[in-house]
Formats: C-alpha cells, structure tokens, sequence
C-alpha cells in the first residue's frame, strides 16, 4: 500500500475520532468507579475484535466465524511465550499476531477461493476444533481444560503494568485500540477497498476493475488474523488468565450481537455496538438465564428489524452528500 | 394478451430496463432483437416474474400480474423458456417433463401434453430415461423447449434457443417453435442469430440500452434501415 | 446351539449397537441436509430442536401417566413440524431476499439456539430429565441382546428412511424439493412454489431432528445445552458425506456410528468425542468439499 497523501475527512473517521476523544476524556468523570473502568475495558477489547471482524466480513464480504479461534492463537502464543520462556511482552504479542496470522493465512488460502458460506462453514470449523486442540495440547503448555494462569503483564518499554491500577490498562488498550481501527479505516477507505466493496455489489464489474478478488481476500483474512490475534496477546497480558473458554458459544454470540447492532459493513459500528452490548450484559446478569434468553431474542430481533445496525441507520439520516 | 406499461427493472443498482411499455396480442409471434446486454434477456425474465418488476404493470389476458409470485404466472400460462435451461441435471428426460408440469392446471393435462410433446420432438420420445447431464445441446435445447410446453403454456417466453446450436439443428428448433405457434401457443422470442428465425415472426421489437427503440410489425421492420442494417441479413 | 467364539459374538453384539444409533443418527442427518441441499440453509438451532422433541416428550409423559411412545410421537411430530414451518416463516424467510442472507441466516439460527436452551433452562430447569424406557427388557435373536428401546430406534429409523426415500422420489413435493437442490431457478420455471417448499423443509427437517431427540434421549439424557453434542455429531456426518447429499448422509451415518460403538467398546466412553473430532478435522483436510456438498 503506498503512502497517501492526504486522508478524506470521511463521515466514519469523524464518528471515530469522536468517539475516542470521549472515551479518553471518561475516565477523568469516572476514575473513582474501578469496575467500570473495567468494564470499560473489557469494551474496548472486544470491540476492537468485533470492528476487525466486521472488517472482514462487513467489507471484505468474507463471511467468516472463526476470529475467535485467531484471537484464542493469539492469546495462547503470546501468553505462553511470556509464562514458559520469559520473553518481554511486546515481542510475544507480536508473535501472538504472527502466529494467528499464520492460521490465517493456512485456512484462507484453500479457502478464499470458495463462495461465501462455505468459508462460514469452514470458519466455523475452525473454531470448533481450535478448543480440543488447546485441551489436546495441554502438555504442550497450553494448560489444557483448566488454561493458562499467572501470565505476565503488560511490560511498555520497561514499564510493567500492575494488575492493582486499572487506569493505564484502559489508555494502554486506548491506545491499541485506536491505532488498529485507524488501521481497519485506511484498509476499507483506501481506493483498492472502496473499489473492492464495488465489485462486491456488482458481479458484473468484476474483471473489468483489475483487481484480483483472491488476493485482495487473502491479504484481508491476514490482516483481520494478525489484528485479532494481537487483541488477544493484549487480553491474555491484562487478564492474566486463559482458558478454553474463551471460545465458548455465550461470548461468541456477544460479540456477534456488537457485529448486528452496529451494523454489519458500517464502520466503525461494531466498536460502538460493544459498548452497548457490554454493558446491557452487565446490567442483565443478575437474571442469570433471563439472560441469554433475552440476547438470543435480541439477536433475533436486531437482524430483522435493523439489518444496518444502529450506526447504519444513523450514517442514513446524517448522510448530507451523496455516497460514491 | 400481454401489456406492459412503464416498466422498469434494476439489477442491482442498474437500471436495465427503462420505462418500456408494450402490447401484443395472442397467437402471434414477437420477436425480440437488440444488442447484447442491453436487455432482452432481462425483459423476459421481468415479464415471466423472475425479476421483480420496480415499477410500471404488467397484464396478461387482462390480469395485473406485476406483484403475482413465479409459480402463479406459470399457472396462468405465462412461461419462460431460459437460455441457460435450468434443466434438472440429476433427472431423466422423462422427469423433467412431468417435473414441467407441475402447476396444477398442467398437471391435469399432463398425459396430453406429454403426447404432444413427444409428437413435436420425436427424438425426446425415444430417450425418456436419459439423465439430462448426458444430452447433446441440441437435445437439451429441445427438452428445455418441451419443458415449458408441458406447464400448459399460453405463452412461451423464449430465450435464445439457438444459442450454441450448429445451424442445421437451430433451423430445426427454430422450426418447431413456429409449429407450436401454429398450434395456437403465442411466441415471443429473444434471438441474436435473427436471420433464420425472422420469416417466422409477426412483429419485430428492437431494444437497445433496455429501452424500445423499435416496435412493428415485420413488414414495416425490414423497411426501417436502422433495424435492417443492424440486426437483420447478418 | 452353534458354538460361537466369545470374541465374534462381542464384535457383532457391538455392530447391531453401531447399527442402530446409525439408523436415528441417519434420521437426523436428512433432517440437516435437506435444510442445506434444499433451502442452502445452515441451521444452527438445530440441535435446540433435538433438545426440545425430548422435552416436548418428557413433559408428556411426566404429565400423564397413561402416556405411551406412540401417542407421544403423534402429538410430538406435527408439533415440531409447525415449529419448523413457524420457524422459517418468522424468522428465516424475509432474510433470504437481502443481502448475505446466508450467514446472517446462521447468526439468526445462532440467536434462535440460543432463546431456546435458555427457554428450555427456565422452564424444565437444569437437571437433566429421563424419559422412561418403552419396554424393559429385550429380546435375544440367536443369543444377543436387543433392548427394545434399540428395536424401536431400528425400526423407526429404517422406516422413516424409506418412507422419505419413497416420498422423495415419488411424490410431487418430494421430487420439487429434489428439483431445487438442482436448479432453483428451474423449478421457478417450471412453477414451483420455492416458498412454499422451504416452509415444508424446514418443518420436515424440524419433525425428524425432534424424532432423533425422543428416540436418543434414554442414551444422552435430556438437559437445556444437550442439543450441542448430537448436533456437533450430525455435522461431522453430513460433512463427512458431502453436504446436501441424502445418500452420501446415510452411508456416513452408518460408517460413522459402527465406528463409534466400537470406539466406545474397545477404548471406553471418554474417547467417543475425541474420535469424533478427529474424523472431523480428517474431513476439514482431506474432503472439505464434503462441507459444500454436491451443490458446491
């Protein structure tokens, strides 16, 4: 990609900035409510990972399921490279994001040739089996059913990060937030992305633009990989702990319902669905199965009723100019 | 018998059939010709409730069929004849005629229907129990024709039959779509190869840039020079 | 009496047992396939409808006493099939014409799946519920063992496997459904009502999967998440024979569950799962066209 020379003052971008300069001014309100803060953070990781899924799947018209297995690589790598062999975080969650770009790039390439539900299929797969395999390998460091516990924090340029303070946690992940949906924004507005998404709507088109769907694809699912992974690396470090779990049908359909209720293909919808996904769950978990009961019917709901999101239907009534 | 009015089609985003409006009597023999992808295909496709219709009305014997699903044009007698086929790969010749008759008026008649069917295209009597996926072209191209027969059609909406057929079996279809007009089956007909197939019509309709720019009858076609020089004699 | 080495008699004890899951586990791959062959529908919520059969049942039988296997299967049935037709009119259908109705399709399912463990949760609580044998006891053709509840699970399931293969090949909504799965849009021509089909798939689909509950559940116990398990199984089965491919489903079930019964005799009930991940990560790498089936 080479280095534009000036970036549109898109409506997302503003939406985007906006949003962070209150998330960053937050806290200055709030700093005495430690379990927000937490909750806070929790958003902000997943988050990022439903705006990178939504990426992939919104943009990239990959229909995938199996982020959660690339956040799961990226967590285990990078958790088990600072436990087991001591080595300093920044370059474990590096290798986190390398690793789960690997897996990536291993299914994408048979794969990205495929129609879209068959990658769903295939995705899918991959996350069903990526909890067997982390229980199978438990010998291997993984610490199979039970997971991984007392994994090192966060070390930045020699400063680490204690578990007591939850604060510089919160601008850490601010700021890793930030820099991967900047990241996810140059992807899908530059002139190759917006001229992917066209050859998307229209089939017809498809040769005649000279870009290469495969390629393109692959290079996305790479990407969404490496991101997602390296979100994970940044959990594993902030939670201290990881388990199977993490791949368990309740968080995947939180995070599917950020996907739906910011919109899917809006950016940076997702993100902001989080937020609010997150908080509803914490405010319903007192009903305990009520729970879960309710989200289904949310997510059945949401689709059907809003299928460009809440963001999508905002971006609609602020939309002054006329979409390229 | 049909009448469009004001129709328009999108596919997509693309506006591929503009405000065409047109009327055509029963028993006759329309033949659609124009450039490819301006729309021809689409236009049979949109009138055969394939393609749902954006705007505008579409009539048959007297009925607004704009918004009626597929299935119910097809029992009414409004069938489409694709250019692709559609057959049923997996299925014998047999099963994909008796599959053609499917709705429920044609199911009644279907033992008739087959017979004319058959008495049509004597070739297809013979091979009954072949899988489709193993016909010719030209036998496939008579099936997929004797298919749309067998849903008791009042109106056969064809769409380039000759389409990868060598010239002698394309006269040959060619032929027997005209003898099933004369068996009182209203014909409109979508044909690139328009030479061998314009003795039989009655009116000739040019569309280009999925608009009319040409609707009359054969006669007053072949005096038009830009019909002629375009399309015809070729 | 033939004298019949102890070892043989064991094997063949454990084919009849493999046999007879694969006749239910046979049932409710078709269920799946024709969801997928016909309506290119992946139905997450699938295994909530499992789930839901035996409860639908349970609740029969612990709610009158003189309730009886076949009565059960009367009410049961066309209760599931409605909620199958319910099902896609509510929640599937308005999908299928927007944009990527396929996977928004899953998510809706996933969603459904989830409302219905949880409804299930709230209404028959955790604890796992049994449903009572039909017959206690057995019989003993030529010295081995056959519970009835197997017998039944025979029977039923072969029965319903050539009632559906003769309804599929015959009959005109049978040979209409076969008829999508290889052209849609020629059965549209040929004045199929495509709408109206899907409804009936997703019902039949709903029926057999809410069979494979009653007769499974003496085996796996009725409990809210249960569905997951068998549903994780079927997947693995259809994959294995190609997705959407009726035939390719039996065979695989028959495979795959004699497999299973001797897995489970010959190296213990723990290492029944793992089999069947292994046979599903074969799959991912050396047929994954079994995940796309014959309409790939």
């Amino acid at each position: 990609m080479g280095v534009r020379k000036n970036m549109q003052f898109r409506k997302e971008l503003i939406t985007l900035v906006t949003v962070f300069i209150i998330l960053s001014v937050l806290p200055l309100f709030i700093y005495k409510n430690s379990y927000f803060i937490g909750l806070l953070i929790t958003c902000l990781i997943w988050g990022t990972m439903a705006a990178v899924w939504n990426f992939t799947m919104g943009y990239a018209g990959i229909f995938t399921f199996g982020q959660f297995a690339f956040f799961a690589v990226g967590a285990y790598i990078s958790g088990m490279l600072a436990k087991h062999l001591g080595v300093p975080t920044g370059i474990s969650m590096l290798a986190g994001g390398c690793g789960a770009c690997l897996v990536g790039l291993l299914i994408g390439i048979p794969c990205m040739r495929l129609k879209g539900s068959y990658i769903a299929l295939i995705t899918w797969a991959l996350h069903l089996v990526m909890g067997p395999m982390i229980k199978v390998a438990g010998p291997l460091g993984t610490g199979g059913s039970t997971g991984l516990m007392e994994i090192p924090s966060l070390g930045i340029g020699g400063f680490i990060l204690s578990r007591t303070s939850l604060m510089p946690w919160y601008y850490a992940g601010l700021v890793l937030s930030f820099l991967i949906l900047i990241v996810v924004y140059r992807f899908i507005f530059s002139s190759v992305g917006l001229g992917f998404v066209g050859l998307r709507d229209s089939e017809e088109f498809a040769k005649t633009l000279g870009i290469n769907e495969y390629k393109y694809k692959l290079l996305v699912f790479g990407i969404s990989a490496f991101l997602t992974g390296i979100v994970g690396s940044f959990y594993v470090h902030y939670a201290g702990i990881i388990s199977p779990r993490i791949l368990g049908l309740d968080i995947f359909l939180l995070v599917m319902l950020m996907l739906i209720i910011g919109g899917i293909g809006v950016f940076p919808g997702a993100f902001i669905g989080s937020f609010i996904v997150l908080i509803l769950n914490d405010l319903l978990r007192p009903l305990e199965a009520y729970r879960f009961l309710i989200f289904g019917a949310i997510v059945i709901v949401a689709i059907k009723a809003m299928p460009e999101g809440l963001l999508g239907k905002f971006n609609k009534l602020t939309d002054v100019s006329q979409r390229t | 018998m049909l009448e469009l009015n004001n129709v328009n089609t999108y596919y997509g985003q693309y506006h591929v059939i503009r405000n065409v409006s047109l009327k055509f009597d029963a028993g006759g023999f329309l033949l659609i010709i124009g450039p490819n992808g301006h729309g021809k295909s689409t236009l049979l496709k949109t009138i055969c409730g394939l393609i749902p219709v954006a705007s505008g009305r579409v009539f048959f014997q007297g009925k607004d069929i704009t918004r009626w699903p597929t299935h119910k044009i097809v029992e009414a007698g409004l069938v489409y004849v694709a250019e692709a086929r559609h057959l049923f790969t997996d299925m014998t010749v047999l099963q994909n005629l008796l599959l053609g008759a499917f709705s429920a008026g044609a199911r009644k008649k279907s033992k008739q229907t087959l017979d004319y069917v058959y008495h049509l295209f004597p070739k297809l009597k013979d091979i009954p129990e072949r899988v489709v996926a193993t016909l010719s072209g030209g036998e496939a191209r008579m099936l997929t024709i004797g298919r749309g027969i067998m849903s008791n059609a009042k109106l056969l909406a064809i769409d380039e039959p000759s389409f990868g057929l060598a010239p002698k079996i394309r006269n040959e279809v060619f032929r027997k779509i005209e003898s099933i007009r004369q068996d009182g089956t209203t014909i409109l007909l979508v044909e690139q190869n328009v030479s061998h197939v314009v003795d039989f019509a009655d009116r000739i309709c040019l569309i280009e840039d999925g608009q009319i720019s040409f609707e009359d009858d054969k006669e007053a076609a072949l005096l038009d020079e830009h019909v002629n020089k375009a399309f015809i004699g070729g | 009496m033939m004298e019949i080495n102890i070892w043989v008699q064991q094997i063949i004890q454990v084919l009849i047992s493999g046999i007879v899951t694969a006749s239910v586990y046979a049932i409710m791959g078709i269920g799946l396939s024709i969801i997928y062959g016909i309506s290119r529908v992946f139905n997450f919520a699938y295994g909530s409808f499992f789930t839901w059969g035996a409860y639908l049942a349970w609740f029969l039988f612990s709610t009158f006493s003189w309730m009886n296997y076949p009565i059960v299967f009367l009410i049961v049935l066309p209760v599931m099939f409605a909620l199958g037709m319910l099902t896609e009119r509510i929640v599937v259908r308005s999908l299928r014409w927007r944009a990527n109705w396929q996977v928004t399709t899953m998510m809706v399912t996933l969603g459904l799946a989830f409302f219905l463990d949880n409804l299930a949760l709230i209404i028959f609580g955790g604890f796992a519920k049994p449903l009572p044998p039909i017959y206690r006891g057995g019989i003993n053709p030529f010295g081995f063992t056959l519970s009835v509840q197997d017998l039944l699970m025979l029977i039923v399931g072969a029965s319903v496997m050539i009632i559906f293969g003769l309804f599929l090949a015959k009959s005109y909504i049978g040979m209409s459904m076969q008829a999508i799965s290889q052209d849609m849009t020629g059965a549209e021509i040929v004045g199929i009502p495509i709408k109206k089909v899907f409804s009936y798939t997703f019902g039949l689909s709903t029926a057999l999967v809410g069979m494979s509950g009653i007769l499974l559940a003496p085996r796996y116990y009725i409990s809210p998440h249960g569905g997951w398990e068998p549903f994780f199984r079927v997947f693995v089965i259809v994959a294995f024979g190609g997705l959407g491919s009726i035939r390719g489903t039996l065979y695989s079930a028959l495979i795959l569950a004699i497999l299973e019964a001797f897995i489970s005799w010959s190296l213990g009930a723990t290492w029944v799962l793992p089999f069947w991940f292994l046979v599903f990560l074969g799959v991912l790498a050396f047929r994954p066209s079994g995940l796309m089936g014959k309409w790939g």
